[in-house]
């Protein structure tokens, strides 16, 4: 049984005119995959992984997590937006205790839960700190901790590294694999840059702009751990460049 | 020279976190000349008062000498009761405010949480807000007397509704992917207003309180000296009616002091409570 089945899957802005952000999304995602959903901007990856978390509805079609339709946000999966979304006013550690808090955990097991996600993500410390006073790298680190804390099975990820640095931003992935081949999670992973999918995934699904929809299903059957700058990885990079060139409209001269 | 002030003024700030000794040096050195000079000023000014009363250049009863305001002080607490003055003012400025605090912030939650309620009440408060309150004392002093229920009101007038547009403000500045991280954990709309969209509003609401708390002192003394039997207003208009312009002098100090006092405190439980996040 998959973890999700996408079908025929449609998504409408009302308005005048009406935006058609998806279009006839068709797609599944096996348990314990790392899946990448990559496109420009525009292309409507953010609004699919949304539906997926339940935080937005599909005009059309259907979704299923575990061949049941999504309602809405459960808590059973987790979910990591593109700018980490911490709370300003709560310490590291009680922004990774969120989850724990909403559903009643008792204190003393929150507490234990909590420092076990800090020091999976590598924040070991820094639990009494506030937001503002650590990197942008190590609030993303803060924000996968608080998505693993209620240990779900799934996890959605929003371009979680777009606003780190090159160096931190390697570091974040080699550290997102391990996390996920020590748990046994499933990802889908939104990004527009091709060597963060190519260096991810076990299969790319690949996004045309306006409306999106899926131009490419690419399975990367290439052996984990994978190393960067493997002639074998680049030469998979630059197909997908190709494929997303070919996606572009043709310029036209006025 | 110029320059010169102004690199010394630059070292002053940075030096406290290089080493101990500089600082200290530094200190000693160059960041008296500032207060040496506030404090010049300050005392030609008293001594330019001083003299120009007792020559008579000035008549008494316009101002009065910094040794007579010092010697007004003590007959302020002896023979016209100041403590209790004093305590009928602060009584009806923090039962007011309190009650303003309440009421505004309730209102804003409802008005920040449900549009309808806000498309309803907006219009009735605008047309409140808008009412010189002058014009009403008149009415309020025959609704209400000349009492504590008076001054309270004629506070809540003052205070209410920039609790109300405060809070509604800060509800509106509750980042969506906030909700999003709370909703997407699972939880419910009760749980979202607690744990997301209050402290959302708290640095607005806060932003409220630290300006109420100078406000209620002063639509106190504004109710007080307009129609009262007691508080600090009604004594400054005893005062000034037998033209003791030391007494009142004596009180405006007493007051601005007060009010220095209280915006200092709020200021330290803004800092130690309310937004210690900020602080950090």
């Amino acid at each position: 049984m998959p973890a999700f089945t996408v079908r025929s899957l449609d998504k409408i802005y009302p308005g005048a005119p009406p935006v058609r952000a998806l279009s006839n999304i068709s797609f599944s995602v096996e348990e314990g995959e790392f899946i990448v959903l990559l496109g420009p901007s525009g292309c409507g990856k953010s609004t699919l992984l949304e539906i997926l978390a339940g935080l937005q509805q599909p005009s059309g079609g259907s979704v299923l997590f575990r061949d049941r339709p999504i309602i809405g946000p459960g808590g059973e999966l987790g979910v990591v937006f593109q700018d980490a979304s911490l709370y300003p006013w709560r310490t590291v550690a009680a922004n990774v205790g969120l989850g724990l808090e909403l559903r009643g955990v008792d204190k003393v097991q929150a507490r234990r839960l909590v420092e076990e996600q800090l020091s999976l993500v590598g924040l070991d410390g820094f639990g009494g700190k506030f937001p503002h006073q650590i990197s942008g790298g190590m609030k993303q680190r803060a924000g996968i901790a608080r998505a693993l804390v209620n240990d779900p099975d799934v996890i959605l990820m929003d371009e979680p590294f777009g606003a780190v640095d090159y160096v931190t931003r390697n570091k974040l992935q080699e550290d997102l694999i391990r996390i996920w081949q020590q748990r046994r999670k499933t990802i889908v992973f939104v990004t527009h840059d091709v060597g963060e999918a190519v260096f991810l995934a076990d299969r790319i699904v690949l996004l045309s702009p306006r409306p999106g929809r899926i131009a490419e299903i690419v399975t990367l059957d290439l052996l984990r751990p994978r190393r960067r700058g493997d002639i074998e990885l680049l030469q998979r990079e630059a197909r997908i460049y190709e494929a997303l060139r070919a996606l572009e409209p043709t310029a036209t001269v006025a | 020279m110029s320059v010169e002030s102004i690199e010394s003024a630059v070292d002053v700030q940075t030096t406290t976190d290089r080493d101990g000794r500089t600082t200290l040096r530094s200190l000693a050195a160059k960041l008296p000349w500032i207060v040496i000079i506030q404090i010049l000023v300050v005392a030609a000014i008293l001594l330019g008062v001083q003299i120009a009363v007792d020559s008579g250049a000035v008549k008494r009863i316009y101002l009065a000498s910094p040794t007579q305001i010092l010697a007004a002080f003590p007959q302020l607490f002896t023979r016209e009761n100041l403590l209790f003055h004093l305590s009928v003012t602060l009584a009806e400025a923090g039962v007011g405010v309190g009650i303003s605090a309440i009421l505004g912030i309730a209102t804003g939650i409802a008005m920040g949480l449900f549009p309808k309620v806000h498309r309803f009440l907006n219009p009735f408060l605008i047309w409140f807000m808008a009412i010189p309150k002058v014009t009403i004392i008149p009415l309020l002093t025959l609704y209400l007397g000349l009492g504590f229920e008076h001054k309270v009101f004629i506070i809540f007038l003052f205070c209410y509704f920039l609790f109300v547009f405060n809070t509604i403000a800060g509800i509106k500045q509750v980042q969506d992917s906030h909700i999003k991280v709370a909703r997407a954990l699972g939880a419910t709309q009760r749980q979202i207003i607690w744990k997301v969209v209050l402290p959302s509003a708290a640095p607005s609401i806060v932003a409220a309180v630290r300006i109420e708390a100078a406000t209620c002192l002063l639509a106190t003394l504004f109710a007080e000296i307009v129609a009262s039997k007691a508080g600090v207003g009604n004594l400054l208009n005893k005062l000034s009616g037998i033209y003791d312009t030391a007494g009142v002098f004596a009180l405006v100090i007493l007051v601005t002091s007060i009010a220095l006092l209280i915006i200092y405190l709020v200021d330290l439980v803004e800092r130690r409570v309310l937004l210690k996040w900020k602080y950090v």
